[in-house]
């Protein structure tokens, strides 16, 4: 096979602010450009997880290759790669921008420039990407076309005069995207001579084919049967097969070579081996230095995860290190707690993120699995100079060890009409957010600037940010750094046994809140037992909420008529089935319901 | 040992329906009531091999419904058949009680071993035999006097003088009867058809009519129910004259479908508002139920009266003087085997359980003279499942098809189930259960399969055990069934 000629590929993504109609516009691309045939094309081809049809978001960065005909006559390359829209995924969207040379931002012209729009564009430019505007949803009433190329430019400082105006649902304008990618964005111009160098994307697990990697080649060519290095892990091996991407499949071909995005297999197995963000070369003629690699992922929310039936822990595991292999930002290890026995401690990026792996586990896999409270990382720093990462609460030093505790920080952009700033700005105090500056995007519409200590919105602040602007503000934050908290850990005690797996790490000033709060939930969660159980919140050993669950006050089937004993044994049974959820600390028992309604403490009342 | 059984036999008639009655039972004219004893006793008959291969009928237990409801005829059609059914020969001797084992078996008239509850109150017929050495009379040559519990349901206003001797002349010997409250508001709102004071003419009937040991039941936890009201119920009841020998007090329990569920029961206000005017003889304004602490403690007092004028609790809600606690009700507990006959009757034969349909007319057409006619002639003999041994190695037959039609849910009860049964059945009764007597039935060591869990209530103070003896203190027979849902295995 002959050089692929570089000047005929763009390799592109398509970055958007949620629910602007980014993957609705990727599925018009393959459609037009005949990757897919009509009957062939499932509505919103790149999201193929059940999770992401159903809930209407990209998770994982998909990439597809198809071949367009310009208006010019020439045939062109696309290798498209579509990006999650979730703040969460941001990494993701950091993988997938770095295989491109281009990007195509998509707003939607009903609802303009978001927060996330701007994060995105900050990413891309970043990534030195040029970046195409499209202004989408223009067949719906409450289009603003102009409004929204003018806030574009304003707020972005993009040229939009030239911005295709589309919409992808009816396919209005599509081949004005088409060839704004043909001539707009910037054909890759990596060097066929030189040493491979191509850039680890993502990876998936095949139990046939072993490891697969999906790689942006920057410099050189490979065929089936070089043997390839991992430059970071060192590891070496034959590829055994290279190929494309067809939309939903793979397309072997017989080389990759620099500006082209493909998939190497390599009969590798182990998918540690494999580092998204590392780079492959060939062990013959090694490149001198790797590309630089995407900044490590750092997981910013944890909790336990433990498996409901505890024989399931291998189970548990098996599937986590799955789902790690392509979701690099997944982090786990194994813990154990007194009262769920044995699980694992699992780093998320943010509560979204583990609400996805969560499902999925269930989903995917199977599994039946209580969750703890989420936490953040805490700095800790102790009176003998050593500093410690926290993430499981139980871990936390005793308070005399402890000379004083950091909390990270964030810096968080909030968009919104101008209207409900002032509920906005409410918020942002009750979840201690310090106010840094107000810019006005246009006469309507601003973004707050404020810092926020991460722990106080990874429960539920976009929720409840979404009630209180009525859906008209979103929201962006990214990670500024730790700063010195009065910090304590609240222990619930049922029946005066701390258990640890409802322990957390809170604010001081609103630890007595928590507390009351946490109580009054177990309260509705905890069934009556046979004796009164005490629910306690405490500080430090001081008992600051207390609720009670009644004793059982009496159980028993006054009538068994006419010695008609399968009643009897229908509610035996149901009352068996009923313990089978529950779990036993210290002779109370506890259902998993409650360790996971803990979670939902915030909501709006 | 000799393996006894009971009879349960259900009527399924009453004057109106209560306000908390889930029973199978409803209002019939009496046409329907004679159709329905002749194929009850069409059932019986059908039923003729399988009772015999008991070694005889210690219990029969007429319950409902009303069965005081039937007419005399009625009454005496079906209780003489059900007499002869059970291999019992009845007559009155100078106004006295006797009762023969027409089958003659050998050592029937002695008490049978497994008894647990030993029963002074029947003495008076076990030791005839042996005191006089003399044959009975003629016709009874080679007829050994033994002492069944005949039980009947009576509802006051139903069965007046005259019903009640006959009954007695007919071999009753032991009646319950719903009083349920002396406060004739509480009567009125739970929809009882009588007043404290025909419930006071009844009792004195039924003592008149020849009858001694008998039951009373009452009810707590009523609508509008103080503290006050039960414990002057309970008093007044302990100081009849002469005293009940047994007294059933239960906790009103809210049953879906009934016109109590509704008002009490549901949460929904508009179903409860439709429901209200419908049944304007419930008024919910001044009726609320006791709240729990309340119904706990009429519970509590419960036992604590009745013990002062001398009735121990011998079962949950049971209670009785020495020697009077009802055996029919205490061999569901201990595992007798009883044969259900009638409408949605339960049974426990052969280690099998099962249960009658509940269609009134399918009950009916099932037993119809005509079917009967024609199913014994081409009567066909298949045993129930021929691999399924229990004790004796009998089987349950169901020789025609019509039992076959008739019985729901057939099962035969496996080991496990045996085993389980054994403790959440036996634990009801005060006197708990007997590791020895387990191993015997089931032929497992009681502490290998129930040791840790045992262990773990008794450490609680739920259990008590006492060398082989297991049973409930007062606290864990309060919460029985959430412990016992521990006792059903894996």
């Amino acid at each position: 096979m002959a050089e692929i000629d570089q000047s005929h590929i763009r390799n592109f993504c398509i970055i958007a602010h949620i629910d602007h109609g980014k993957s609705t516009l990727a599925d018009r691309i393959i459609e037009r450009t005949g990757a897919l045939t009509q009957r062939e094309m499932q509505e919103q081809v790149l999201d193929n997880m059940d999770l992401e049809r159903e809930r209407g978001i990209t998770i994982k960065a998909q990439t597809v290759r198809c071949v367009y005909t310009a208006k010019n006559g020439e045939e062109y390359v696309f290798n498209l790669i579509d990006t999650p829209g979730h703040v969460d995924f941001n990494y993701e969207v950091s993988r997938a921008l770095a295989a491109c040379e281009g990007a195509i931002l998509v707003v939607d012209a009903t609802q303009g420039v978001e927060a996330q729009t701007l994060g995105n564009v900050y990413l891309a430019l970043d990534h030195d990407l040029e970046i195409l505007p499209v202004l989408n949803k223009i067949d719906l009433a409450s289009a603003n076309v102009d409004a929204t190329k003018q806030e574009i430019e304003d707020v972005i400082g993009l040229d939009c005069s030239e911005a295709p105006c589309i919409s992808a649902k009816t396919g209005l304008n599509v081949e004005d995207v088409l060839e704004g990618i043909v001539n707009t964005l910037p054909a890759p111009n990596g060097d066929y001579n030189a040493p491979f160098q191509a850039l680890i994307f993502d990876s998936k697990y095949d139990s046939y084919k072993g490891v697969i990697v999906f790689v942006r080649v920057k410099n050189g060519h490979i065929k089936v049967g070089d043997p390839i290095k991992m430059m970071a892990t060192g590891v070496v091996a034959n590829v055994t097969e290279i190929g494309t991407f067809a939309p939903g499949k793979f397309m072997p071909c017989e080389e990759l070579s620099a500006g082209m995005v493909g998939y190497i297999t390599a009969s590798l197995k182990d998918v540690r081996d494999t580092r998204v963000g590392d780079t492959v070369t060939t062990a013959a003629n090694p490149a001198k230095k790797p590309l630089p690699g995407y900044k490590k992922v750092m997981p910013m929310v944890y909790c336990g995860i433990y498996p409901s039936d505890t024989k399931k822990l291998p189970e548990l595991k098996d599937a986590l290190e799955k789902l790690q292999l392509n979701d690099a930002a997944l982090t786990f290890e194994p813990e154990s707690s007194q009262a769920l026995g044995f699980g694992y401690r699992c780093g998320f990026l943010g509560l979204l993120h583990l609400d996805i792996i969560q499902e999925r586990l269930e989903r995917e896999y199977d599994l039946d699995l209580v969750t703890t409270a989420p936490g953040v990382v805490y700095k800790v720093y102790k009176t003998d100079g050593e500093v410690v990462d926290v993430t499981n609460p139980s871990n936390l030093p005793n308070v005399n060890y402890i000379d004083h505790m950091e909390e990270p920080i964030v810096k968080a952009d909030i968009m919104t009409t101008t209207e409900y700033i002032g509920a906005i700005m409410t918020l942002c105090q009750e979840r201690r957010g310090k106010y840094i500056s107000t810019e006005y995007v246009e006469q309507s519409r601003a973004v707050l600037k404020y810092e926020l200590p991460l722990n106080e919105i990874i429960y539920d602040f976009f929720d409840v940010l979404k009630s209180r602007s009525k859906g008209y503000a979103s929201f962006d934050y990214e990670l500024k750094g730790y700063e010195n908290s009065e910090l304590v850990r609240l222990d619930i005690l049922i029946n005066k046994e701390i258990v640890d797996a409802l322990s957390f790490i809170v604010f001081k000033g609103t630890a007595y809140e928590r507390g009351r709060k946490m109580c009054e939930k177990l309260k509705g969660e905890i069934p009556r037992q046979m004796f009164e159980v005490p629910i306690q919140a405490a500080v430090g050993g001081q008992v600051i909420a207390r609720e009670t669950v009644k004793a059982i006050r009496k159980d028993v089937l006054a009538k068994c008529y006419g010695g008609d004993i399968s009643r009897k044994r229908k509610l035996l049974e149901k009352q068996k089935e009923g313990k089978k959820r529950m779990r036993e600390i210290g002779n109370v028992q506890i259902p998993q319901s409650a360790f996971m309604a803990v979670l939902k403490l915030d909501t709006e009342d | 040992m000799k393996d006894f059984c009971g009879f349960y036999i259900h009527i399924p008639f009453c004057v109106r329906k209560c306000n908390y009655c889930d029973f199978l039972s409803s209002p019939m004219d009496e046409k329907s009531h004679g159709v329905y004893i002749s194929a009850l006793i069409n059932e019986i008959h059908l039923n003729k091999e399988n009772i015999e291969k008991y070694d005889g009928v210690r219990t029969v237990y007429f319950g409902g419904g009303t069965p005081s409801l039937l007419s005399e005829e009625n009454l005496e059609r079906l209780i003489v058949e059900v007499l002869k059914a059970a291999g019992i020969k009845f007559e009155l001797v100078d106004g006295v009680q006797k009762y023969y084992d027409i089958r003659g078996i050998e050592g029937i008239g002695n008490k049978p071993e497994d008894e647990l509850i030993d029963e002074p109150g029947n003495k008076q017929g076990d030791e005839l035999v042996d005191e006089s050495g003399n044959k009975p009379e003629d016709e009874l040559d080679n007829k050994l006097e033994i002492k069944p519990e005949i039980t009947l349901e009576v509802n006051p206003g139903t069965a007046d003088y005259k019903k009640l001797r006959r009954l007695f002349k007919l071999g009753v010997n032991r009646l319950s009867i719903g009083m349920q409250s002396t406060d004739d508001m509480q009567l009125k709102r739970l929809g009882r058809i009588h007043t404290y004071a025909q419930f006071l003419e009844c009792y004195e009937d039924a003592h008149r009519a020849g009858f001694d040991n008998v039951s009373v039941d009452i009810m707590s936890a009523l609508p509008g129910q103080s503290l006050e009201d039960y414990e002057e119920t309970l008093r007044k009841v302990c100081e009849l004259s002469p005293a009940p020998r047994h007294i059933s007090s239960y906790s009103l329990i809210i049953e879906p479908g009934t016109p109590f569920y509704s008002i009490y029961g549901g949460k929904e206000e508009a179903e409860c508002e439709a429901e209200e005017e419908a049944e304007s003889a419930i008024e919910k304004e001044e009726a609320e139920l006791p709240d729990e602490d309340t119904e706990r403690e009429m519970y509590v007092m419960t036992s604590r009266i009745l013990a002062e004028y001398g009735y121990q609790r011998y079962e949950i809600s049971n209670y009785a003087k020495e020697g009077f606690e009802s055996r029919h009700n205490s061999s569901y507990w201990t595992r007798i085997p009883y044969f259900g006959f009638g409408l949605g009757a339960s049974s426990f034969v052969f280690d099998t359980r099962f249960e009658n349909t509940r269609d009134f007319k399918e009950y009916i057409s099932l037993l119809s003279e005509e079917v009967i006619e024609t199913s014994i002639d081409t009567s066909i003999d298949t045993p129930l499942d021929s691999e399924k041994k229990c004790d004796k190695n009998e089987v349950l037959r169901e020789p025609y098809e019509v039992l076959k039609k008739l019985h729901r849910e057939v099962k035969q009860v496996t080991q496990k189930e045996k085993m389980e049964e054994y403790v959440y059945l036996g634990l009801r009764l005060t006197k708990g259960i007997s590791k020895i007597k387990f191993l015997e039935s089931t032929g497992v060591d009681f502490d290998n399969v129930y040791g840790k869990v045992t262990e773990k209530y008794r450490k609680m103070g739920m259990l008590i055990c006492e060398g082989n003896i297991v049973r409930f203190s007062e606290r864990g027979l309060d919460i029985s069934n959430y412990i016992l849902s521990d006792f059903l295995l894996d």
